[in-house]
């Protein structure tokens, strides 16, 4: 009985295994084939869109599952980036003397170097959310909100990270430009699968509790405070890989980067998509990118157009794109009433 | 061991400079089924939140199982076996009725002990059997008056704190809703029960508490409250004089 559980349990890990194999084999194929293809500028927004992807995935967590608003996911993203950034920089020569120079001692720095952003971002929403959390109600937003600048000015200062100028590494030529389709979308899934995972948790069922309703939530037992300072470092970790990316995939970062409207594209994304819907995230993510690059060679009557369009999908969808469903709940819908019809 | 489930002394909670409740002391005992009855603002419910820990009370005892409930954290609260079913039904509505449920076992996850309350629910409301895989915010104010109940039920509580289980609800189902309290309470579960709708509570109860602006007004064994004619006058709508 014991073995043949164990035999069926090795079955399904070799299954997962496979499918893993399979998937990272694929990234890497649609990578190799976007790079033969398409010209710099469209690998680019493709680039921007999986990083999109992740951080608004990482936002929706808190804001759209667990309801409580933050609005300085910039302020995140930033501390991802230079820490990324600064650290991948400082390992690199050291992993050459380790692992002789080349693509693994790159892969490994680069990925290394994410995890740190990650760290760092997860340790800045952690001391933000701990005495935030605390309170019930709207606290978050404006914390969030003076801590997105603070971030911002702080860096904008932070004479050992370039202040103003911003951080391009000790190399001359700038950051190493390690981001690229592989890295980026591998991550992206890892992120979109494991942030599923735990919205489809227990955990994750008790975060929407608190959204609905914080003091039910609470006669549950459930641990508000906790959970909710858990959401948000996870959300602040993920916008830190989302940092790490970015800074990657240019010669230097700088303060200006991640300014207030970054915060509040992140937001755009997951009101467009729909609050709570990972499936909405992802779309949101990629149609932020698209549309900014799109509406670039309209200069500076952008973001006249790009608020127009807002409120048009106010006004005509205010759950945004998938309410707070999900991609096979949608399909489920729209399927639906064709059966009754023909029946 | 004490044989009260509850035991209240010199309550009083506060939000901000207003004082809600002014020295409240009442007793449940195990197995009890007590009323707390009273006008808008007379304390009621805040009374209910100080039990749990959700406001914290600014003197005065509370004593669970004589347990002194001090500083105790609400999730401990709720873990040591009492469940709050807050005022205005609160059920998670973009959940299912199930989902709601198994979040009221949210302590208590071992399968067989939640599928068991989970069955125990249904066959004390057998509505919500038929709607298990139904989003929560689409049930009628009844039936999620009723998930509330029975999501408090899924953690197995041993004091049940029901705050206004009859607002907004038709009186069809209020009368279902307290048939089923009192098959709660026979089951060996105390009840605190909060009311306005006073003649309901006082035929429902054991004893019950009258509460005027944060202060005990009157207690008593619930059919001596029905008679009486303070009692008749301003809550069951009788003139005096009659």
């Amino acid at each position: 009985m014991s073995s043949a559980s164990a035999q069926v349990s090795t079955v399904r890990w070799l299954k997962r295994a496979a499918f893993a194999v399979l998937v990272v084999a694929v990234i890497y194929g649609l990578g190799a084939l976007l790079e033969s293809t398409a010209i710099e500028y469209v690998q680019r927004i493709v680039l921007l869109a999986g990083i999109n992807v992740i951080l608004a995935v990482g936002l929706n967590l808190i804001n759209g599952t667990t309801g409580q608003f933050s609005i300085g996911h910039a302020g995140f993203m930033a501390v991802g980036a230079y820490a990324a950034a600064f650290f991948g920089t400082k390992l690199h020569p050291w992993l050459i003397g380790l692992l002789g120079a080349g693509a693994c001692a790159d892969a490994l720095t680069f990925n290394l170097a994410l995890c740190i952003g990650a760290l760092f971002a997860g340790a800045a929403g952690l001391v933000v959310g701990i005495p935030t959390l605390r309170l019930r109600g709207d606290y978050l937003a404006v914390v969030t909100l003076g801590f997105g600048e603070i971030i911002r000015i702080v860096f904008n200062n932070a004479r050992a990270l370039g202040a103003a100028t911003g951080y391009s590494g000790d190399d001359p030529a700038g950051l190493p430009a390690y981001t690229n389709f592989f890295w980026v979308y591998l991550w992206a899934t890892l992120l979109v699968t494991g942030l599923a995972h735990l919205t489809f948790s227990q955990t994750g069922r008790s975060l929407t509790a608190i959204r609905e309703d914080e003091i039910a939530a609470e006669a549950m037992a459930i641990p508000t405070t906790r959970l909710k300072v858990l959401a948000f470092t996870v959300s602040a970790a993920t916008a830190g890989v989302a940092g790490g990316l970015f800074a990657h995939m240019q010669s230097g970062i700088r303060p200006e980067d991640f300014k207030f409207e970054k915060s509040i594209d992140m937001v755009v994304m997951i009101i467009v998509g729909g609050l709570g819907s990972i499936s909405g995230a992802v779309v949101g993510g990629i149609f932020v990118a698209v549309t900014l690059e799109v509406m670039r060679d309209l200069s500076q009557y952008r973001l006249v157009l790009y608020a127009l369009l807002l409120i048009i999908i106010m006004l005509v969808r205010p759950q945004g794109l998938f309410g707070a469903r999900e991609l096979p709940s949608v399909l489920r819908r729209l399927r639906g009433p064709r059966t009754k019809e023909s029946s | 061991m004490s044989d009260l489930a509850l035991e209240i002394r010199d309550l009083r909670v506060a939000y901000g400079g207003i004082v809600a409740v002014k020295g409240i002391s009442l007793d449940v005992g195990r197995g009890e089924i007590v009323t707390l009855i009273g006008a808008n603002g007379a304390g009621k419910t805040s009374t209910l939140k100080s039990i749990v820990g959700l406001v914290p009370p600014i003197s005065g005892t509370i004593r669970l199982f004589g347990r002194d409930l001090r500083g105790v954290p609400t999730h401990r609260i709720v873990a040591d076996g009492v469940a709050l079913v807050p005022e205005g039904r609160a059920v998670f509505s973009s959940m299912s009725v199930r989902e709601n449920l198994e979040l009221g076992s949210f302590l208590k996850r071992e399968k067989a002990g939640r599928e068991a309350r989970l069955e125990r629910c249904v066959r004390l409301f057998p509505r919500l059997g038929e709607r298990l895989a139904q989003e929560a915010g689409t049930l009628s104010g009844g039936e999620q008056q009723m998930l509330a109940i029975a999501r408090a039920l899924m953690g197995d509580p041993k004091l049940i704190l029901l705050d206004e289980p009859s607002l907004g609800l038709a009186p069809k189902l209020v009368a279902q809703i307290f048939e089923s309290i009192l098959e709660i309470a026979k089951s060996g579960i105390t009840i605190l029960l909060v009311e306005q709708n006073t003649r309901l509570a006082l035929e429902t109860a054991e004893r019950a508490y009258v509460l005027v602006t944060g202060e005990v007004a009157l207690q008593g064994s619930a059919a001596e409250l029905r008679e009486d004619p303070r009692i008749r006058a301003a809550y069951l709508g009788e003139d005096p004089a009659a």
